[in-house]
């Protein structure tokens, strides 16, 4: 059956125990895709070259090619849709990879990305308006209740930033006017504090003289790079202007104020420009260019002085210098806190502030609870991130928790022998032997809970998408009363036994053995990430699973397991790497990477070979490419 | 001829920090002193979370709202009644491609066109995207009479929480430029082409600001002359940032780059042009029209996302209806006072999203301390019968019915308020507001279990316009029909659709279906 877009929903298999209503259906789709010959699912599960299903399908349709390099046990002519055997987790249609085998090439050229032109988020603007001017007015912006819901902390901003609704990568009229209010209350900061600002406080012409020396300077800050000699003359005649009586006749601090304004409305400020020495032909970033590229990936905000300097002295163009730079940058507070921040929204931990619990279920939640798991996976990231390697997010067996996470985690002494705790009751602790990294982690887990329980189809979902960038199939609304009619039938029925149902009967079988596994294997926690051992009915719980193909495939008796299975495959860092590949490019390109993409695969692969296995390798790694660096021409 | 001198101190108290609309509203005395007629207006404005329909409809024989009884939820509008077309029976089905009840309702009611996918937005995935430009933008391009110099429309809404970080139930407003997103659902190879969304204000203060202030280094003291000094001062700045766009473009890297310069160079445009104009007609001392007073800083709706749903009905800490109510009145007093000096002719006001938190005290059956949410509580009730047919919903089900039933009167009155104030405001022309405005009153849902017909519907004012007030009626028609209806009025034709082409000249496109659409005879006729 096909969805709206034309896309094959899910194949059917065998014939449901259910019904006659479930039978027809069944059949209905087995016969579409007999016909088609397509094994379903295509176009929406980018599951990989050779995984069960995706290939077989003509890579200019349907959805996009899966990752390489993961095994599948290819599909033979004849399976799937036609005689409805063997559900997509056993690779029907294409000829898959063996597991373990070479990788297949990656797609693409790296340099994809086309000459742009592209919108600092608000929070961009703001934090290099306090750059130029100074952290009072910057707080100040981001305190302003008229900006509620346009501006902010980067704690919860998209990801990427430009890909909220109310950013966007056009300066629509609402987003002028809020970066013109922006402007406008900068400007009047300006006027406000004119000596303090800039430091002028001669008398007359000497007045002005130094007004525009120091708006000179501030328009190279705003801009990012020296002015030239066209922007200089404008800039100075925007002032004459401003203090000719014939045109306007405004006083000098008046002057000063809206050519303050001016700078902060033009374009050289609002953008950042990737035209290079030649805007429609395939090129590197200019030095300034990349210096502000590289700037706003690391820190949200504009190249510092040194990185300025390191632009105008040709000290940007080597892969070392570009290194060295990134280097410093990412030992910086700015750089650590952007990052860490970007993580941690990526992850959707501050989903945990929106979740609601029912207390009758689960009666030692509470706000407390709630604020300690959030802040534990915030400064777990920044332990990780910093002193552990990429993979430690998966398999990390410390973590850092207050006295209110000790019993949820099972811990009986806290703080451990010689453990130090921070201001806020924090310390490091060695987790359970049930617990590792982030995918077992309370903030994690509750930041995408249910009411009631926790979900194996919603964190099956979650960790298809979020730690191997799997495309998650469309929830079939076609089927919505089918599926309730299941539910209610299963009601019963363990999770295992629900998934097991699944993963055999059409239509379910087309798409849910690509990411119920993953639920399963969390199914030892609760709806609020508390470890058991039974279900609600007091059932013995059997996390093992067989892993879908794209996390490798193999068996696993639990979610530690399955932790370290995702991060032995190469899936888990790819998916990383593409995440922050397009954090560091702000705007989703026209054609969106895929996770095969060689723009993609030379940054994972260059990481998995670099000695440390870090995170500041792999953002290293992105901010050194070709991908970040270089552009194709642009397109008239 | 009516004297233009004003007091200095009103003035400027008055004006506030700024002078944005002052050229409108002298441009617009001169016009009134020459007899040139008021413009027309269009305000969309909406509910959240349909209606209970057997509670709602009203009672009697005929069309005529003079001759039936109004139900409890219509009894706010009943001096109304004769400005008030009153329709039950719109659908916006077949305008659905992907996205949930409310958040594929919204932009299916507003656009009437279909939702070609759901956003990507880390939360649920029934983010409907709009498929084409929403009415109020549809208008605002193609009637000229409609269109001022300045901001020209402006979007407000009064509180911002909804279930799953959703954009489409808190955006009733979508622009005819398109951009490619992130698809949850629908679109190809993980992406959408959406109508831009073109989100409300949330704030009063920031609403005032964009419509009235200007700029005024040292407060609002300065003379008159320092007050034109300011205009040209911050005219000089968008000139120059005209033209710093306008340099850059021709440095830009081909088509997509030059187009996003165009779309930020045309936001500026028409604020330059409003600040051009005032300036040229020099000196400014005008009348009848006083701009409102600053609002509070901190009078602002919430944001936020959460999904509650699990305690039925579910609790709220704190009564938000009061806060709602206050903010609700000075949004539509900014938008009253907009329209009224002419700053702009178009604009929407949304109370809230459908999937709403707003809670509300005393408004639960024999439970005048109980403080409820309205979207989560909805939710108890799951048959549709409970609420269109009077199915004998029992106990609890009978209380959130009620509940949902006393919600929507509590916004119907807030409503009638506000209408009543238009009724009761003469124009810069010396028109009267409500009859030289068309106010349709929308929802996105029929009732709680998201269907999408029959749907309720009101056209509010529009007297002047051609408007035909007084009359209800229950029938089955696309909800495109409604806007063909009033379409009717700003093109002044019985067969607006001829205006309507599938392409405007510009390129962009008027995508709304319009598979079975007509306007809905008997409603307006050429004044």
């Amino acid at each position: 059956m096909t969805d709206q877009s034309g896309t094959k929903v899910c194949p059917a298999r065998s014939l449901s125990r259910l019904g006659s209503a479930l039978v027809k259906l069944a059949t209905a789709c087995a016969m579409a895709c007999a016909i088609a010959g397509a094994p379903g699912c295509e176009g929406k599960i980018v599951g990989g070259a050779g995984t069960g299903g995706n290939r077989g399908v003509d890579p200019g349709s349907g959805g996009t090619r899966g990752d390489a390099g993961v095994a599948g046990s290819g599909g033979a002519s004849g399976t799937g849709g036609a005689t409805g055997t063997g559900g997509m987790s056993t690779g029907t249609g294409g000829a898959g990879n063996s597991a373990g085998a070479t990788p297949a090439p990656c797609t693409g050229d790296p340099v994809t990305v086309q000459k742009r032109m592209v919108r600092l988020s608000f929070n961009q603007v703001t934090t290099t308006i306090g750059a130029v001017f100074g952290h009072s007015i910057a707080d100040g912006i981001m305190a302003d209740p008229i900006f509620a819901g346009d501006l902010l902390d980067s704690k919860h901003r998209g990801f990427p930033p430009l890909a909220s609704p109310r950013e966007g990568s056009v300066m629509t009229d609402a987003t002028w006017v809020t970066g013109d209010q922006i402007a406008q209350k900068t400007a009047q900061y300006v006027f406000d504090n004119f000596a303090a600002v800039t430091k002028c406080t001669s008398t007359g012409s000497a007045l002005d003289t130094c007004a525009q020396t120091w708006l000179r300077t501030v328009a190279a800050i705003a801009f990012r790079r020296p002015l030239t000699a066209d922007e200089t003359t404008a800039l100075n005649q925007l002032y004459a202007d401003l203090k000719d009586p014939t045109k306007v006749g405004v006083t000098t601090q008046q002057a000063t104020q809206f050519s303050v304004y001016g700078i902060l409305e033009s374009p050289q400020f609002l953008y950042r420009t990737e035209f290079g020495a030649n805007a429609m032909a395939v090129g590197d970033l200019t030095p300034y260019e990349l210096a502000s590229a590289i700037s706003y990936f690391l820190t949200d905000g504009p190249p510092d002085p040194m990185l300025l300097a390191a632009a105008a002295n040709g000290s940007l163009s080597t892969a070392d210098q570009v290194t060295a730079q990134v280097n410093r940058i990412l030992a910086t507070d700015a750089a650590k806190a952007n990052l860490e921040d970007a993580m941690f929204g990526y992850f959707a931990i501050p989903n945990i502030e929106a979740v609601v619990i029912d207390t009758n279920v689960f009666k030692t939640w509470n706000e407390g609870l709630r604020n300690s798991l959030e802040h534990e996976s915030d400064l777990f990231l920044q332990d990780v991130l910093w002193n552990g390697k990429v993979a430690d997010l998966l398999t990390s067996k410390t973590s850092i928790i207050n006295a209110t996470l000790a019993p949820y985690y099972g811990i009986k002494d806290f703080p451990p022998a010689g453990a130090k705790l921070d201001a806020d009751g924090f310390g490091k602790v060695t987790l359970p032997s049930n617990r590792s990294g982030i995918i077992t982690q309370g903030g994690f887990l509750v930041a995408r809970a249910r009411p009631m329980a926790g979900s194996v189809v919603g964190r099956g979902l979650l960790v298809n998408a979020a730690f191997l960038c799997a495309t998650n199939p469309a929830f079939p609304t076609a089927l919505a009363a089918t599926i309730d009619m299941v539910n209610m039938q299963l009601m019963n029925a363990t999770e295992r036994e629900k998934a097991r149902y699944r993963q055999e009967n059409g239509p379910c079988s087309g798409c849910h053995p690509s990411f119920d596994p993953y639920g399963l294997t969390l199914e030892n926690f609760d709806g609020i990430g508390q470890y058991r051992t039974a279900d609600e009915m007091g059932r013995t719980i059997d996390a093992s699973v067989t892993l879908p193909a794209l996390a490798g495939g193999g068996t696993v008796a639990n979610a530690i397991e399955m932790a370290a299975a995702l991060a032995k495959g190469g899936a888990f860092a790819n998916c990383v790497a593409k995440n922050l590949m397009n954090f560091a490019l702000a705007e989703t390109p026209a054609t969106p990477l895929a996770s095969n993409a060689c723009a993609i695969r030379n940054v994972s692969e260059a990481f998995t070979a670099s000695s440390d296995g870090t995170f500041a390798s792999l953002v290293r790694a992105i901010a050194v490419s070709s991908t970040l660096a270089s552009r194709t021409g642009g397109l008239p | 001829m009516r004297s233009y001198r004003l007091a200095r101190r009103s003035f400027l108290r008055g004006i506030g920090a700024g002078a944005v609309g002052l050229r409108a509203i002298l441009r617009n005395l001169e016009a009134m002193a020459a007899g040139t007629p008021p413009p027309p207006r269009f305000l969309m404005t909406h509910w959240p979370v349909g209606t209970v329909k057997y509670l709602f409809l009203p009672t009697g024989t005929g069309s005529n709202l003079a001759n039936l009884t109004l139900s409890n939820i219509l009894k706010p509008f009943q001096g109304l009644t004769s400005d008030m077309i009153l329709l039950y029976g719109l659908d916006t089905r077949s305008y659905h491609g992907f996205g949930g009840g409310h958040e594929s309702g919204t932009p299916q009611t507003t656009t009437g066109a279909l939702t070609p996918g759901t956003r990507s937005n880390g939360g649920e995935t029934d983010d409907a995207v709009a498929g084409g430009p929403s009415w109020d933008q549809i208008f605002l391009k193609l009637v000229p009479a409609l269109q001022t110099s300045g901001a020209a429309y402006a979007n407000a809404i009064c509180d911002a929480r909804v279930d799953s970080f959703e954009t489409s139930t808190q955006c009733l407003s979508y622009g005819y430029a398109t951009r490619a997103v992130a698809a949850a659902t629908g679109g190809s190879g993980g992406q959408v082409t959406e109508n831009t969304p073109l989100p409300p204000v949330l704030s009063p203060l920031k609403l005032f600001e964009n419509l009235f202030q200007g700029i005024a280094p040292g407060g609002a003291t300065g003379s008159t002359s320092d007050m034109a000094k300011l205009l040209k001062a911050r005219k000089s700045v968008l000139d120059y940032s005209l033209s710093e766009l306008a340099r850059m473009r021709t440095l830009a890297p081909g088509a997509e780059a030059a187009a996003k310069i165009d779309v930020h160079t045309a936001a500026i445009r028409k604020i330059e042009l409003q600040l051009a104009e005032q300036i040229n007609m020099g000196t400014i001392t005008p009348n009848s029209c006083t701009p409102p007073a600053m609002p509070d800083p901190s009078l602002v709706g919430k944001t936020g996302s959460k999904s509650e749903y699990m305690n039925q009905p579910t609790p709220a800490a704190a009564d938000d209806s009061v806060n709602h109510q206050k903010i609700g009145k000075t949004h539509l007093g900014i938008l009253k006072t907009a329209f009224m000096c002419d700053l702009i002719r178009v604009g929407t006001f949304q109370w809230s999203p459908g999937t709403n938190h707003v809670s509300f005290k005393g408004l639960f059956p024999n439970n005048p301390n109980a403080i409820y949410m309205h979207h989560p509580t909805s939710h108890i009730i799951s048959d549709s019968r409970e609420t269109m047919s009077a199915l004998p919903a029992a106990g609890l089900h009978q209380d959130v019915v009620n509940f949902l039933a006393n919600v929507q009167t509590w916004y119907n009155q807030n409503m009638a308020d506000m209408l009543t104030e238009w009724k009761a405001t003469t124009d810069v022309y010396g028109g009267n507001l409500l009859a030289n405005t068309i106010i349709p009153y929308v929802t996105e849902v029929g009732e709680t279990t998201h269907s999408w017909n029959p749907l309720p519907g009101y056209i509010f004012g529009g007297s002047a316009l051609g408007m035909k007030g007084g009359q209800y009626l229950n029938g089955a028609w696309p909800m495109n029909s409604f806007w063909a209806t009033i379409a009717q009025a700003y093109f002044k034709t019985t067969n607006p659709l001829e205006k309507l082409p599938a392409m405007n000249p510009d390129g962009t496109k008027n995508t709304f279906v319009r598979t079975g659409v007509s306007p809905i005879a008997g409603l307006w006729a050429m004044p």
